[in-house]
């Protein structure tokens, strides 16, 4: 069946292509399903990865969210596009697994330091261990709605319209913890300019 | 991407306010650098060509370098996945097997794979939605001859009275050898055309 569901030329024809899966995947079909898990979780875990830090927690992450996504399937309308509906699925349960790795603080409280396991990855090397160790603490302090909002407007590059949608909050809301978030880190590496 | 939207209604949010000692909106500075229409003040005020160079030296520390998600290894999360979807009990209608003094039932998920594997036994055929309805109520079905709905989507080009005739008979010819169930009304749609996978395209001049 892989075969014939075989890579997809462009996005359009992708999207025609889950159309189809979908709907038999939403009638009990596994194999259906199976198909649309390795056609998005490429996207899916890079995407948790960002927003976990770490690889172990982002496959965690992804597959509690196709988990869920097949158990919602038969209640799935189509408004979005499959994919759009996956993305928000991915970053709700990120965003739930950040919220409850680490409760919200106040944010003018002194955080713990992020444990090493949790480091959050997309930090360069090109910078100075001491810049990274600096900006890493910084993203461990940032909350959950704020990480969440930045990575997507910063490193998955979306509209805050989307991301408002994503994670279901106003997109003016998006804007303020994007802010914040970017605030708190150009803080961070004030010492290092 | 908010690089080809219009501008936003500024600083939403009053709490986040905070102003550069040149008295701009560091929000707005934030918001608006990059852009080719970037505020002329912004090019030479100290406070904001700061502000502006510490945002692009955050983005030069946590861009990832450029990997596709293509390049992700993703075996172990797939199998963990579909192992999980697999031992999910997902209950749906049962349909009624063989004849009336008999007590056979099947899933209807599981007779609607047969039939959909049949229909696409005819060349340039993809089925989509197929939905099995025993004869009864949705609580309490008997036994006789089951409505089929299949959802098809054909390649472009081919006949489509042929294409769905031939589904019709795979239809009828599986139900019969491979479930022993006994169909009623068929009911075949349509629902798209496609385009042929497999054909190589045509070669330009």
């Amino acid at each position: 069946m892989n075969a014939r569901w075989g890579p997809d030329d462009d996005e359009e024809t992708a999207v025609a292509g889950d159309l189809l899966l979908v709907v038999r995947a939403a009638e009990g079909d596994e194999e259906a399903f199976e198909v649309l898990v390795h056609r998005h979780a490429p996207a899916m875990l890079q995407l948790a990865e960002r927003l976990m830090g770490s690889r172990a927690e982002a496959e965690d992450a992804v597959q509690d969210a196709f988990l869920s996504a097949w158990r919602s399937l038969p209640e799935y309308r189509g408004e979005a596009a499959f994919g759009t509906w996956l993305y928000r699925i991915v970053t709700n349960r990120c965003l739930n697994l950040l919220r409850a790795r680490r409760p919200a603080t106040d944010l003018d409280a002194v955080a713990e330091p992020a444990a090493p396991e949790h480091q959050s990855s997309p930090v360069r090397a090109a910078e100075s261990h001491a810049a990274v160790r600096d900006l890493v603490q910084a993203m461990g302090n940032l909350s959950a709605e704020q990480k969440v909002c930045w990575v997507l407007r910063e490193i998955e590059g979306q509209p805050y319209e989307t991301i408002a949608q994503a994670v279901g909050i106003r997109p003016e809301a998006v804007r303020a913890r994007v802010f914040r978030a970017r605030r708190m880190l150009t803080e961070a590496m004030v010492a290092w300019r | 991407m908010a690089m080809n939207t219009p501008y936003p209604p500024e600083n939403p949010d009053d709490e986040e306010l905070e102003l550069l000692a040149c008295g701009r909106d560091l929000a707005t500075v934030w918001e608006h650098a990059g852009r080719p229409d970037t505020d002329p003040h912004t090019a030479t005020c100290p406070s904001c060509r700061q502000a502006v160079a510490d945002l692009e030296h955050l983005r030069a520390a946590v861009l990832p370098p450029a990997a596709p998600p293509a390049d992700i290894d993703t075996t172990a999360v797939v199998r963990r996945v579909m192992d999980a979807v697999r031992l999910e009990l997902r209950p749906g209608r049962t349909l009624p097997l063989g004849e009336a003094d008999e007590d056979s039932w099947i899933y209807e998920s599981v007779a609607a794979r047969t039939l959909r594997t049949a229909a696409e036994q005819v060349p340039g055929v993809l089925a989509g939605s197929c939905r099995i309805t025993p004869p009864g109520s949705r609580t309490h079905p008997t036994r006789g001859p089951s409505t089929v709905h299949l959802g098809v989507t054909v390649a472009y080009g081919q006949d489509l009275p042929d294409t769905i005739r031939a589904v019709r008979e795979s239809l009828v010819r599986a139900a019969r050898q491979h479930l022993g169930l006994a169909l009623g009304d068929l009911d075949v749609t349509v629902t798209d055309l496609h385009e042929p996978p497999s054909q190589p395209r045509e070669t330009r001049p």
